[in-house]
Parts: C-alpha cells; structure tokens; sequence
C-alpha cells in the first residue's frame, strides 16, 4: 500500500518502478499494419474501433470487414441505445466502406473470449489461409491477442493486432489520470480473470501457492528440530 | 495452536460461513439511494436502468417537477451522424413516453466526464435560488456521484441535491457475485469509487490531442507510399 501510494505521489520514482512499462506492455499491436483479407473491430469502443478499421478499408489495407451481430443490453433492448453492430455498420459506411466488403457474422458475443469463437465459425467456413487484423483499444491488443490465439489454435489464419488509441489518456503515464488509471488497473485484472477461467492460470496460482506453502512448512520443521537440539 | 493462527482460521471460517451478509454490505457500500429533496423542482437523468421511464413517471405524477439536461460529451459518431446529437435524443425518449417537450430545460454544456457535469449542476443551483434536484444515476455508481456532490457543491447546494439510484435489472447490492455483469460492475464501480477520491476533479483525464480518421488515413497512405 505504501509503495503504490510512494509511485503515485511521485511519477518520477513511478517511471523507474516500471509503471510506464506495465502500461505499454498491454499493447502489443500497430498502428500501420500490412495488407490482410479481412478487418474485425471488436465491440465496446465503437467511438473509434470501427473508425480505425473503416480507414484500413478505405486506404486498400484490408479486403473486407467482418461485422460481428452483438449481444443486446438492456438499454438497446429498451430501445434506448442502437445495436451496436448497426453502429459499427453505419460507421463503416459513413467513412466510405462500399456495402459489398462488409461481411456480417451471427452469434450474439458479450465478450471478447465469445467474438473469438464467432470468428472461428467463420474462419473454419473459408478452404484457404486467410489473414486478419483485430482493431481494438491498445490496453485491449494483449487480452485480444491472446484469446483469439486460444480460440482459433488450429485454424490457418495470420492474425495483425491494430491498436486504437485510448482517447482520455497515455498508456506511457496512464497512472496520472483516473481514466488511465481505472481503464489499466481493470484491464490486468481482466487478463488474470482470462488466464484463470480459460487459461492455465489456476494452475499456476495453485502450483506457487502449494510451492510456497511446502517452503513456508519445511523452514518452520526447520526451525524446530534447531529448536530442540539446542 | 498459537494465537495468531487462531485469528488466521476464525477470520477464514466466518468469511466463508458469513459471506452473503459481507457481500451484501460491500455491495450496498456503493449505494446511496435518497428521497427527493423537499424543495425538488428538478430531475437530471445521468444513468440507470430505465432512466427514461423513471423519469417519465415521476413527470407525470408531479406536474411542478421539470425534467433538466446539463449537456453531453463529444462524441465522434454524433459528429459523423452515426447517433442523433444528445439533446435530439433526449427529447425523443421523452416523446416516446409522453413528457411534454416545455416541461424540458436543456443547458447544452459540453461535460467529457462527471466532475464536469457536477459543476455545470453547481453552476445551475447557483442562479436557482429555490430549486432542488433528483438526479437519477446508476446503482454502483451512486457512492461515487455523491462523493463528487459532497466535493464540488456547497453544503446548502448539496443538500438540495439527492441521487435516486435505479435498481439494474439484472444484479442488485443483495445478489451482485451471482453474475458476470454483476460482479464486473462492482469491481468496476469500487475501482472508480477509489480513484476519483485519489484523483479528484483535476485528474479526470490527460490533455491527449483528438484522433481523427482523416490524419490516421494520411499517416496510413504515408507508409504505403515508403
């Protein structure tokens, strides 16, 4: 406690730490990727990730662009909110993306782990290797990268992560504003929430928990029998 | 068994035997839920699960009370026609659920986060001499929206400020581990209670310049080019 307290009073001291690093290491993509077959804007930033991929469109870096159909929260059920693939839809056509090289997917994904798997349906469909660049915000790229490297083992597929930037903040100072600071903090949380429920991460929570109980144990037997020869 | 071992195991077995009520009273740590002011003349949507029909209601019960807008963030698909401009969207919610139109009052601020929005409700309260406000917000949020009340307001404005915080319908304060939703916006919620007190007002956001996709086209075009 005191320490985060000690790198959060002084950025400085924070820097050395490696808070800098901790934030730039979440992203893993580009901004200039080479030319793939297909574009996929993942749900959830819509105020640019589908921006960002409509430009990639639009300069001739990407062939198409997958739309994905996304689940329904209560406010677009309400009809207060528009579904968010019509958003993605409209930005798309809006930034000059001809109808034709948009391709809708179905399945109704909440998460990213789930547009992954939407994406597999699709990716299975295809006979040839295909290549695929993932826009989304750059603290996203490493979850992002990692799910769909889970989801789509097996499956011929070159996958280009594309960072959208975060709009509030900086990844290189994300812990002097609250949005950096909530938006990261959440996101490593995130990650360890991924690892553990679809990953190995369990086991190797268990596996240093039991290690360190093991060590923790034999030092205290240690110390008795020193105890009792003396 | 040594006394700090005990107090290791007691503390273990009433957190696993007492979990409910301890979650329970984590979850409503994030609650503030208030009546209305007595001298309520306004309500101000921020957030919640079916705001907008609230609203509606409690317009059409209390015919002095008005509906108040303090402004909205940019937003690129406003810009791009992608959404309707907040006010347009607004008014047409309303529509939809029969508040009359003059019962509105738009102040058209430009608020990218919600300190700012307090603010502009600080602003409001101060030419409105007898005014009070219900401002209907998100449960998990509502901890938080008063903290930022309680900073930015004088105590005579604060109290003629109370936040309704709407029930979501898919998790509440009593049941909240039960789902993935529930359990994100409550971590989510307590992550945002912690940093806006550490940050305050002046630590939103950093200055960062506006992206926009005709400079990331030019940059796209500028290594195709190379």
């Amino acid at each position: 406690m005191f320490l985060l307290g000690a790198m959060l009073c002084f950025p400085n001291a924070a820097r050395t730490l490696g808070l800098r690093q901790a934030g730039l290491w979440l992203d893993v993509g580009t901004t200039t990727p080479e030319r793939v077959d297909y574009v996929l804007s993942l749900g959830g930033g819509e105020e640019i990730r589908p921006f960002v991929g409509a430009s990639l469109v639009k300069v001739g870096l990407a062939n198409q662009a997958l739309v994905l159909q996304t689940k329904n929260n209560p406010d677009i059920q309400d009809g207060i909110s528009r579904p968010t693939q019509e958003i993605i839809r409209d930005v798309y056509l809006v930034r000059g993306t001809p109808p034709e090289k948009l391709v809708f997917l179905d399945g109704s994904p909440s998460t990213t782990f789930e547009e992954s798997l939407a994406v597999r349906r699709f990716l299975e469909s295809r006979k040839r290797a295909v290549s695929l660049a993932i826009v989304t915000h750059d603290f996203h790229t490493r979850r992002a990268r990692w799910v769909f490297r889970q989801s789509l083992d097996g499956i011929p597929v070159n996958l280009v992560m594309v960072s959208a930037p975060s709009e509030n903040f900086r990844l290189e100072t994300w812990w002097a504003s609250k949005q950096g600071f909530t938006t990261v903090v959440a996101e490593y949380l995130k990650l360890a929430a991924y690892h553990v429920h679809y990953g190995h991460g369990l086991w190797w929570f268990l596996s240093v928990a039991g290690i360190g109980g093991w060590l923790f144990w034999r030092r205290r037997r240690v110390g008795k029998t020193s105890e009792l020869t003396n | 068994m040594r006394t700090s071992h005990f107090l290791i195991v007691s503390v273990i077995v009433v957190c696993v035997a007492a979990h409910r009520p301890i979650l329970r009273a984590l979850g409503g740590g994030l609650v503030v839920d208030q009546e209305p002011p007595p001298s309520c003349t306004h309500i101000v949507v921020l957030g919640g699960d079916k705001r907008y029909d609230v609203a509606a209601k409690l317009i059409g019960e209390t015919p002095k009370w008005k509906l108040l807008h303090l402004g909205g963030k940019y937003s690129r698909l406003v810009e791009y026609h992608v959404l309707p401009p907040w006010e347009d969207h607004f008014k047409q919610q309303m529509r939809e659920r029969g508040a009359p139109e003059e019962r509105i009052e738009f102040r058209g601020a430009t608020l990218q986060n919600s300190w700012k929005t307090v603010t502009e409700l600080n602003r409001w309260l101060q030419e409105q001499d007898d005014a009070g406000v219900v401002v209907l917000c998100e449960r998990f949020n509502s901890r938080c929206l008063r903290y930022q009340l309680d900073t930015i307001l004088s105590p005579e404005h604060a109290a003629r400020v109370s936040l309704l915080a709407l029930p979501d319908r898919r998790y509440n304060e009593q049941d909240w581990w039960r789902s993935r939703t529930g359990l994100k916006q409550f971590v989510y919620a307590g992550i945002d209670l912690a940093a806006t007190w550490w940050f305050g007002p002046e630590g939103e956001a950093e200055d960062v310049p506006r992206w926009t996709p005709d400079e990331y086209e030019k940059q796209l075009r500028l290594v195709q080019d190379r």
